[in-house]
């Protein structure tokens, strides 16, 4: 079992956590532009890295909140945890 | 097949008291070119070999494998054979894998040891019992056999079960055709036969690069140097991705741990395979006596080959719910292996955009079954350079178009 | 027709007097529903000017911003529950009516406070064993050195999502368990599993001796 660090609750079992896919991923706004080819781009393809992923994880049976993390899919160690908005709201 | 295995074969050597047995295979150095390379020697790589050589005449050809053959899901997973899927595309493609199953310990002079003792899938609700009964339907109207049984039939198969479990067993699918086979002997028999017409298996080489110009492949890089080809099939199981992006694609798989544990061998007390989407677990006994058991995915991807405890725990909880006197014996061993999932739980099968270059991927958590069908329309493919009329459907093309094809139903517990 | 006396609480099942269910035994384990605790629900943002000023003035309790720790006065408890949401406990005998207090009290602000205690179930755990019959079900590590007075923590017990706060009972370790309504059951039966071996033989469900 992993043991995956909340950035509000800190260390706690896999089992309080769901997994929320890769991180990152930004719903196109000009959706009636948009080709098949993208459309299918945007909802299907993964990156499915080998080695450092960013993704989304969601503290279910905790605070509900969802965060981001770097793990390493080879050895499943979790490097890094933000905050879920974290980078935009630097960034706004 | 200079080889050739048989009752005199067997009593000559007995002679020699098993001395003299001949290498199953070659293990020779790679050529610089070959017209076909294909990357990955699991299950579904040897019989694309093979059947490219034997069907479609095509000899030039290499398997690159970046471990040992059969090192991958091939011989991990639990063996289950059916072919009960629900949509027509699926259950032609897997009825056709089922036909060659039936005759392939004869097709490759290799005992596979297919069992055809059945698989029991299990209904606790009343919409399972629905759905099953609407899945039976679609089964035979493609000529794929299933059965309704009732629990009182579900009891006669399996007398240890218990039918009164928090999720009442409300009956039941029964493929009689369906069962299991050996894993390893799969993976043996089809390098053998692929060997003896004349496809080279070259073991720990690693593709660590696709070589592309003008949009069409020109060979792979390896750990044995760069090997030319005028086509490359990729066959990879849990690392479908990583190769794709060595050739700029993009592929809608994620790799997840799948695990499975067998028991200490006990006396014969399951004579099928029983599987229960509901309580999410499935079990068969082997030749050997072992309990093979069988896990749900990790929630996360991951390139481990091991996952979370707690993925075995539920299983087993579920096990022992429906099989109370199961409760106290032994687990001898447990594994994982990495499974390339796609969104519509249906394999692809398919040409790509670049020239010559072929993948055959997705099969998740259930291709153990389709390994002949697999190889057989994935040769197709490649020796024509346009889809087998039974794999056109599972092209890549299906995640742009729309076409997608939902077998969660019939592969959710998906072994 | 309903009045509040046919109240039931969802232990009715296991078979209990009128005043909420309990089983075991003080000086080892004892297991006691708390019956019908009000409940209220809020929500909103603490960096909101004026918010948690407005909600000191009406429940007379701090809002803890601390993870997972608890702020208490007279009549009420407030448990965190994630950065922008609480839970509020009544702990007097009479009804405190949190809900509609907060709502006149915020009414400019950006929040929702909303009554929830008939979504859950209250139980506790008390005696020198409580802490490892909640340990069998649960994943955190529930030792005074972790988890002390003053903390609570949402997390599962078994397959149920529960809400954990550690008591202190006249000098004695006790947890109270806040489950849902529809899972009260299931928790309550798995705890009961889970104390047998501290209880020994002679000790029927539904009897108790403190
Ligand atoms: C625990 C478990 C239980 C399962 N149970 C069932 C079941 O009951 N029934 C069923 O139908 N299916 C089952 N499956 C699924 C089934 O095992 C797979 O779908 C199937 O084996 C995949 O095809 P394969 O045999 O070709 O894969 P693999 O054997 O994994 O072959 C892929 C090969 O590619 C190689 N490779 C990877 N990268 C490179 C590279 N860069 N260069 C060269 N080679 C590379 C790998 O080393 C590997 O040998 C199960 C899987 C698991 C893990
Ligand atoms: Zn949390």
């Amino acid at each position: 079992m992993l043991v995956i660090r909340c950035p509000w609750c800190g260390e706690r079992a896999e089992t309080e956590f769901n997994y929320g896919g890769e991180a990152d991923i930004v719903r196109p706004t000009d959706a009636e532009h948009l080709s098949d080819r993208e459309w299918g781009d945007y909802v299907f393809m993964r990156k499915n890295t080998l080695g450092l992923h960013r993704e989304q994880w969601v503290h279910s049976h905790g605070c509900r909140r969802w965060f981001v993390a770097e793990r390493d899919t080879r050895t499943y160690q979790f490097k890094s945890y933000e905050k879920l908005g974290a980078h935009a709201m630097e960034k706004s | 097949m200079s080889n050739r295995y048989s009752i005199f074969s067997l009593i000559k050597n007995g002679l020699s008291h098993n001395e003299k047995w001949g290498q199953a295979w070659r293990s020779p150095e790679p050529r610089r070119e070959y017209d076909v390379v294909i990357v990955g020697a699991g299950g579904h790589g040897l019989a694309t070999a093979y059947y490219l050589a034997k069907v479609h005449g095509v000899r030039n050809i290499a398997v690159l494998e970046k471990g040992w053959l059969g090192g991958g899901n091939v011989a991990r997973n639990t063996t289950i054979v059916r072919s009960n899927y629900l949509w027509d595309e699926s259950a032609r493609l897997y009825e056709k894998s089922m036909q060659l199953w039936e005759g392939l310990s004869q097709d490759l002079n290799y005992n596979v040891m297919f069992s055809q003792r059945g698989v029991l899938n299990l209904a606790h609700t009343l919409q399972e019992v629905r759905d099953t009964q609407r899945r039976i339907n679609a089964n035979r109207y493609n000529g794929v056999d299933g059965e309704w049984v009732t629990p009182e039939q579900v009891r006669d198969i399996v007398p240890i079960i218990n039918l009164n479990t928090r999720y009442p067993v409300l009956g039941g699918s029964l493929q009689r055709r369906g069962g299991v086979a050996r894993h390893d002997a799969v993976a043996w028999g089809f390098a053998r036969a692929a060997d003896a017409l004349g496809v080279d298996l070259i073991q720990n080489c690693p593709v660590t690069n696709i070589r592309t110009k003008g949009g069409a492949v020109e060979g792979v890089d390896t750990g044995k140097g760069f090997i030319k080809a005028k086509k490359v099939a990729v066959v990879v199981a849990g690392h479908s991705s990583v190769l794709a992006e060595m050739a700029g694609i993009r592929l809608p798989i994620e790799s997840h741990p799948l695990q499975a544990l067998v028991s200490e061998p006990v006396k014969p007390v399951i004579h099928t395979v029983i599987m229960s989407n509901a309580v999410h677990a499935y079990i068969s006994q082997s030749d050997k006596g072992d309990l093979v058991i069988g896990a749900g995915v990790d929630q996360y991807t991951g390139y481990g080959q091991r996952g979370s405890f707690q993925s075995i725990e539920h299983t087993v909880q579920a096990i022992v719910e429906m099989f109370p006197t199961l409760s106290r014996v032994r687990m001898n061993r447990q594994w994982g292996g990495i499974v390339d999932v796609t969104p519509d739980a249906c394999p692809i099968v398919s040409k790509t955009d670049i020239k010559g270059l072929y993948f055959n991927c997705g099969w998740g958590t259930g291709g153990f079954k389709a390994t002949p069908g697999s190889g057989w329309v994935f040769a197709h493919t490649i020796a024509h350079n346009e889809p087998h009329p039974l794999n056109a459907a599972f092209s890549i093309d299906r995640f742009y178009n729309g076409h997608l094809i939902d077998e969660h139903g019939a592969a959710a517990v998906a072994h | 027709m309903w009045t509040e006396l046919d109240q039931e609480t969802p232990l009715v099942g296991l078979g209990h007097p009128p005043g909420g269910f309990t089983h075991g035994q003080l000086g080892s384990v004892l297991l006691a529903e708390l019956p019908f605790v009000e409940l209220t629900n809020l929500r909103g943002e603490p960096g909101s000017p004026g918010f948690l000023a407005a909600v000191l003035d009406s429940i007379g309790s701090e809002l803890p911003t601390t993870p997972n720790t608890v702020a208490t006065s007279a009549d009420c408890c407030a448990m965190w529950l994630a950065p922008n949401e609480w839970l509020l406990r009544s702990t007097g005998a009479q009804p405190t009516d949190l809900a509609r207090r907060l709502d006149a009290a915020l009414g400019r602000q950006f929040f929702a406070a909303t009554d929830q205690s008939s979504g859950y179930s209250v139980i506790r755990l008390s005696g020198p064993h409580a802490r490892a019959v909640l340990a069998k079900g649960s994943p955190l590590d529930l030792h005074p050195r972790a988890f002390g007075v003053g903390q609570c923590a949402q997390t599962l017990h078994f397959k149920t999502s529960v809400l954990l706060r550690r008591l202190d009972l006249a000098g004695q370790e006790a947890w109270e368990v806040i489950v849902r309504r529809s899972f009260a059951d299931y928790a309550v039966r798995i705890m009961l599993d889970a104390m047998e071996e501290y209880l020994g033989p002679g000790v029927a469900p539904g009897s108790s001796s403190h």
